[in-house]
C-alpha cells in the first residue's frame, strides 16, 4: 500500500527516444497517414455524399427513402441477398465436400485436384459468366444440343440461374482454400479416441471433425457472401434484367451520371459486408487452439467406396473448372460463332473492336506489377512497424484497425469513394478553400495502383503479420542488445526470413490486380484502358470473341505469374533449406 | 497453501541487510559501490502489480539468480534492467550511471534467451558477429574475435553451422557467445535452460559458471528451477507476487528460509501447525518441541522442517520430540525412499502428517512395513518457526 501511494506522487518513468526510435515514429506516423488517404478520408467522403445531395446540402436519409420508394430500385437489395446467400450455400457446400476430399481420403491425384480448384482465381468473373454465355446463352452448345445434334436444354441462364451459376464458380476457389486450412489442422489422437469409444463415423464427423473446422466454415461463409454481394462482373454480363446492387451502382453512376444515388448504393452495399466482416472477427476471436503443437496429424486411411466416392465427385467440379477455360479458348479462336466454327487468332487482333486493344493488356500488366511491387513493400513495411515497432502503441493499435478495414470495402466502393476524393480540385473547410494535395492523381496509373492495393490491402496484410509473427519477437531486443540499428536487423535477417511470405504477397497482389474490375472500372481513364475493363465493355458491345480473347490473355498472364512464384519459391527453399526448416 | 506476504516489510529489511551488512563471498571482490542498483522498481500491468516497489542490489563480478513461480515479475524485473521494458516508478543504476530512461540500445548488457533469439539466416559465426559488424572494426579483427568466442564456449568446428543444425545445448552455447560480444559489464539471462532436457541442463549449468567466473562478468538470471538457482548462483532472489521474498546465499535460501513461501518454494517442507506452551516450547501433536520464538502463549503457530532433517531412530527414546508414527505410504526414489508417515496425537489435535526423506543407506539396515509403526524425533534445532503477523 506504501509503495503504491509512493508511485502515485513520483512521475512515471519513460524512456528517452533515440535517433532510430524518432525515424521509426516517423515511419509508423507515415503508414497510418497513408491509411487515412487512401481508406479514411475516401470513405467518409462516401458516406457524407450518401446523406448530402448534389450541391452538398446535408439531406438526411432522403436518399436513401428515394432508393426504397424507387421499385425499379428497391428491388435489387432482396434480389442482391437472395443470390448472395444461394451462392454462398452452394459454394460453400461443394467446397467443404472437395476440401474434405482433398485432406481427409486416400483418393488418388490430390495434388492434381487442389491445383485445378484454384483455376477460377485467375480468371476475371467476366470470363466466367462469358463461358456460361457460349454454353448457356441462346444460342449456347447445351442450350442448342451442340448446335442441333442432340437435343437442346434452355435452362434461363439470363437472370438469377445465371448469376448463381458464375458465382458458385467464381467463389468455389477461395471457399476451397479456407477450408483446406481449417481441415488440414487435425488431431488424429482425437479420432482414435473417438474410435475407441465406439462412435459411429457420423457422430465422430459432428463431434469432432465439424467442431474443428466450424471457425474456417464461417470464414468461408462471410468471404463468398461478401464477394458475391459486391461481385460487379458475373450480374453484368448473365444478369439479364434481374438487378442487383453492384450493377446499380455501375448504371447510375455511369450510365446516368447519378453519383448521389450511386453513393447511396454503396453504403447499401457496404452494410452487409461490413457487418459480416465484423461478425467474423468476433467469431474469430472465440476461436482456441483445437490443435495444440502436441496435435498427431491425421493420416487418411484407404476406404475403397469413398475414396471413389470422392474422386467422382472431384473429377466432376475438375472437369467444369477446366471446362469453362476451355469454352473461354475456344471462344476466343472461332470464328463467327455459330455460324463459321474455323480456328484462327483472327479475335486477338483487337484492333476493329473498342475497349483499348493490347494497350489495354500491357497497361493492365504494367498496373499489376506496380501494385505487387508498392503493395508489397507498403504492407510488409506497415505489418513490420506494427508488429515490431517500440512505443507509441495506440498509434499502432489503430493503424492495425484500419488496415482491417479494406476487407469489409466492395471494390465498386472504393472506386467510387476515390472518384469523390480524388476529383475534387479544391476542399472547402467552412470558409477555407485549400488545393486537394490528391487531386494531381486523378486519371494516372496512381490512382489505380492505389485502389488496387487498397482494395486487397488486409489478405496481404494479415499474411505479412502472420509471417512476421513466426518470427522470435526477441531478435529485435538482441539487436538493441548489440547496438544494432532496427533497419540493419530488418534487412539482414527479418526480410531474409519472410522472403517467402514476400513473394506469396506480391503474387497475390499480381494476380487480383490483374483480374479486378470493381474498383478501377470507375477509375481508369481514356489514357490508360485496362484488360479487364476491356473485357466488361467489349461484351457490352457486343464483340464477345473478343473479349474471350482478352480473357484468355489475362488468364495465361495470371497463370504464368503463378507458375513463377512457384518456380522461385522452391528455389528459395531449396538454396536455404540448410536454415528454413519446412 | 503457500503464504506469500503481500506488503513487503519483510524484503525490504532483507535487502538492506544484505546489501549492508558486510556480505562476503569468497569468490567476489567488495567494492564500496554495488555495480547494479535497482531501487523501488514498480511496475504494473492494468491494475495489477507486476513489481511492487522491488529493491535489490548486485556486486561487481557476483552472479545472482532471480528465482520464483511464473507470474512472480522475475522476467519483468529483468526486461526492466535492459530496458525492453519501462518500469512505472524506480531507478535502475549500473556502474555508478543512472540507467533508467536510457533505451536498450544504450545500454551496457549482453542477453540470452530462454527461446536464444539465434538469427535462423546466419551461421553460428555470423550469429556471434552481428553485433562486431557494426563498428566499422576491421575484418580479420572481427574473424580473429569471432574465433576467440567460438573457442571460449567450445564451438570452433561448428562455426559455419546455421542454428537449425545445431543441438539444443550448441545453440545455447552460441546465443551466450553472442551475448558476451561486446564484452558487457551485465550479462542477463532469462531463462536460459529451461528449453533443453535433464542432461544437457546439468552440463551447461557448470559451464556457464566457469564461465561467468572466468571472465568475472556481472550476471543476473531468472529461472524458475531451483536446482538450476542452487548450484549456480552466488546469491539468490526468490520472489513472489511482484515483491522480493528473501535475498540470501543458496545456503541460507534452503537452510534459513525467511518466509513460509521460500519454504515451501525451494525445497520441500513439512509444514505443522504448532501451539505455543512456553516462551521455549511448542506442542506439535505428541511433540513437545525447544524452539525459541516471541509468540504468546496458547497462540498458534507454523513450524517447518525439512523431510530430509526428519530423524528415523532405531528404537523409541523416551523424548518429548520423538513419538512412534505410522507408515501410510512408502516411495522409493533411488537414492532415498520418500515415506509419508502419520504420528498419531491424542483426541485434541489431530494427525501429524509428515515426509521423510530416508537415504538408501540408513534404509538397508531396517526393515520398515506399513504394519510396523517407526520411532521417529524432529530434531528442534532444524526446526524453522514462522510466526503469524
Amino acid at each position: 500500500m506504501v509503495s503504491l501511494a509512493r508511485s502515485l506522487i513520483r512521475p512515471r518513468v519513460t524512456q528517452i527516444a533515440t535517433r532510430d526510435e524518432w525515424l521509426m515514429r516517423g515511419l509508423i506516423a507515415l503508414s497510418a497517414l497513408w491509411l487515412v488517404v487512401g481508406v479514411v478520408l475516401p470513405l467518409g467522403e462516401i458516406a457524407w455524399r450518401s446523406v448530402s445531395d448534389e450541391s452538398g446540402r446535408w439531406v438526411g436519409w432522403a436518399n436513401y427513402a428515394k432508393y426504397f420508394t424507387t421499385p425499379g430500385l428497391a428491388n435489387s437489395f432482396s434480389n442482391s441477398l437472395f443470390v448472395s446467400v444461394l451462392s454462398t450455400l452452394i459454394a460453400v457446400s461443394l467446397a467443404f465436400v472437395y476440401a474434405y476430399a482433398l485432406t481427409r481420403t486416400a483418393m488418388r491425384g490430390k495434388s492434381f485436384f487442389r491445383l485445378i480448384a484454384m483455376l477460377p482465381i485467375y480468371a476475371p468473373s467476366v470470363a466466367h459468366a462469358i463461358a456460361l454465355v457460349y454454353l448457356f446463352g441462346k444460342k449456347g452448345l447445351v442450350t442448342t444440343g451442340l448446335f442441333g445434334l442432340l437435343p437442346g436444354w434452355d435452362i434461363g441462364l439470363y437472370g438469377a440461374t445465371g448469376i448463381i451459376l458464375g458465382q458458385v464458380i467464381y467463389c468455389f476457389p477461395q471457399a476451397v482454400l479456407i477450408l483446406l486450412v481449417g481441415l488440414s489442422l487435425s488431431d488424429a489422437r482425437l479420432y482414435e479416441a473417438s474410435i475407441a469409444l465406439r462412435a459411429s463415423p457420423w457422430r465422430t464427423f459432428t463431434t469432432v471433425t465439424l467442431p474443428s473446422v466450424k471457425y474456417s466454415l464461417v470464414s468461408a461463409i462471410f468471404v463468398c457472401f461478401t464477394l458475391v454481394f459486391t461481385d460487379f462482373g458475373v450480374a453484368k454480363v448473365v444478369g439479364g434484367n434481374y438487378n442487383v446492387l453492384a450493377t446499380d451502382i455501375y448504371k447510375q453512376v455511369i450510365g446516368q451520371q447519378n453519383f448521389v444515388m450511386g453513393t447511396t448504393i454503396s453504403i447499401l452495399l457496404l452494410a452487409p459486408t461490413a457487418l459480416a466482416f465484423v461478425i467474423d472477427r468476433i467469431v474469430q476471436r472465440r476461436q482456441m487452439a483445437l490443435v495444440t503443437s502436441r496435435a498427431v496429424p491425421l493420416q487418411p486411411k484407404r476406404n475403397r467406396w469413398m475414396d471413389r466416392a470422392a474422386f467422382g465427385f472431384c473429377a466432376l467440379i475438375a472437369a467444369v473448372n477446366i471446362g469453362l477455360m476451355a469454352v473461354v479458348l475456344f471462344a476466343s479462336l472461332v470464328h463467327v460463332w455459330p455460324y463459321q466454327l474455323t480456328l484462327g487468332l483472327r479475335h486477338y487482333n483487337f484492333d476493329l473492336v473498342g475497349g483499348g486493344g493490347l494497350s489495354a493488356y500491357f497497361n493492365s500488366v504494367q498496373m499489376a506489377l506496380y501494385t505487387a511491387l508498392f503493395g508489397t513493400a507498403l504492407v510488409f513495411g506497415s505489418a513490420y512497424l506494427i508488429e515490431k515497432g517500440r512505443g507509441v502503441r495506440w498509434l499502432r493499435t489503430a493503424t492495425y484497425l484500419v488496415s482491417m478495414l479494406p476487407m469489409a470495402l466492395p471494390g465498386l466502393v472504393i472506386g467510387l469513394a476515390y472518384i469523390f476524393f480524388f476529383n475534387q480540385p479544391t476542399w472547402t473547410l467552412g470558409e477555407i478553400v485549400l488545393p486537394n494535395p490528391f487531386h494531381p492523381l486523378y486519371n494516372t496509373m496512381a490512382i489505380l495502383v492505389i485502389s488496387n492495393i487498397v482494395h486487397f490491402y488486409t489478405v496481404a496484410f494479415l499474411t505479412a503479420t502472420a509471417a512476421l509473427k513466426q518470427m522470435d519477437p526477441e531478435f529485435e531486443s538482441v539487436a538493441a542488445s548489440l547496438h544494432v540499428p532496427f533497419y540493419r536487423t530488418l534487412w539482414r535477417v527479418t526480410l531474409p526470413v519472410a522472403l517467402p511470405a514476400l513473394l506469396e504477397i506480391a503474387m497475390y497482389f499480381f494476380v487480383n490486380a490483374m483480374v479486378t474490375v470493381s474498383a478501377v472500372i470507375f477509375l481508369y481513364s481514356p489514357e490508360i484502358k485496362l484488360a479487364a475493363v476491356a473485357i466488361v465493355n467489349m461484351e457490352d458491345a457486343g464483340d464477345i470473341a473478343s473479349a474471350a480473347a482478352m480473357a484468355v490473355l489475362v488468364i495465361a498472364t495470371s497463370i504464368a505469374v503463378r507458375v513463377l512464384y512457384e518456380l522461385l519459391t522452391r528455389g528459395i527453399v531449396r538454396r536455404t533449406q540448410a536454415w528454413r526448416s519446412g | 497453501m503457500m503464504h506469500a506476504r503481500t506488503g513487503s516489510p519483510h524484503a525490504t529489511s532483507q535487502c538492506v541487510f544484505c546489501c549492508a551488512s558486510a556480505y562476503v563471498e569468497p569468490i567476489t571482490t567488495m567494492t564500496s559501490q554495488p555495480y547494479l542498483q535497482i531501487q523501488n522498481v514498480t511496475k504494473t500491468y492494468g491494475r495489477v502489480a507486476a513489481l511492487d516497489n522491488v529493491s535489490l542490489d548486485v556486486t561487481r563480478g557476483e552472479f545472482v539468480c532471480i528465482l520464483g513461480p511464473s507470474g512472480c515479475g522475475k522476467t519483468t524485473l529483468l526486461r526492466i534492467v535492459a530496458g525492453l521494458e519501462e518500469q512505472d516508478t524506480g531507478r535502475v543504476i549500473q556502474d555508478g550511471r543512472d540507467i533508467s530512461r536510457l533505451p536498450p540500445a544504450q545500454r551496457d548488457f549482453g542477453i540470452v534467451f530462454q527461446s536464444y533469439a539465434l538469427f535462423p539466416n546466419l551461421t553460428a559465426a555470423e550469429n556471434i558477429a552481428y553485433g562486431l559488424r557494426n563498428g566499422r572494426r576491421r575484418d580479420d579483427a572481427v574473424k580473429a574475435q569471432v574465433n576467440r568466442l567460438l573457442e571460449l564456449v567450445g564451438l570452433s568446428e561448428f562455426a559455419h553451422k546455421y542454428p537449425a543444425q545445431l543441438s539444443g545445448g550448441q545453440q545455447q552455447r552460441v546465443a551466450l557467445a553472442r551475448a558476451l560480444t561486446l564484452e558487457p559489464g551485465l550479462l542477463l539471462l532469462d531463462e536460459p535452460l529451461s528449453a533443453l532436457d535433464a542432461r544437457v541442463r546439468a552440463t551447461l549449468r557448470s559451464e556457464i559458471t566457469a564461465l561467468q567466473k572466468r571472465l568475472g562478468v556481472t550476471t543476473l538470471m531468472v529461472t524458475h528451477d531451483q536446482t538450476e538457482a542452487l548450484t549456480m548462483a552466488d546469491r539468490i532472489i526468490v520472489m513472489s507476487r511482484g515483491n522480493i521474498e528473501q535475498i540470501g546465499t543458496p545456503y541460507q535460501i534452503y537452510r534459513e528460509p525467511a518466509t513460509p513461501f521460500v519454504a515451501d518454494f525451494v525445497g520441500e517442507m513439512n509444514f505443522l501447525s504448532g501451539t505455543v506452551c512456553s516462551q521455549q516450547t511448542v506442542l506439535c501433536g505428541p511433540f513437545l518441541l525447544n524452539v525459541p520464538h516471541t509468540a504468546m502463549p496458547g497462540s498458534a503457530l507454523t513450524l517447518a522442517i525439512r523431510p530430509e532433517d526428519v530423524r528415523v531412530l532405531s528404537e523409541l527414546q523416551h523424548a518429548p520430540d520423538t513419538a512412534l508414527a505410522n507408515v501410510d505410504a512408502v516411495e522409493f526414489l533411488g537414492a532415498h525412499y520418500r515415506l509419508r508417515l502419520r504420528v498419531p496425537s491424542n483426541h485434541v489435535t489431530p494427525d501429524v502428517i509428515l515426509t521423510v526423506h530416508l537415504p538408501l543407506n540408513d534404509a538397508r539396515a531396517r526393515s520398515f512395513s506399513q504394519d510396523a509403526p517407526l520411532p521417529i524425533q524432529i530434531p528442534a534445532r532444524h526446526v524453522r518457526v514462522f510466526e503469524p503477523r
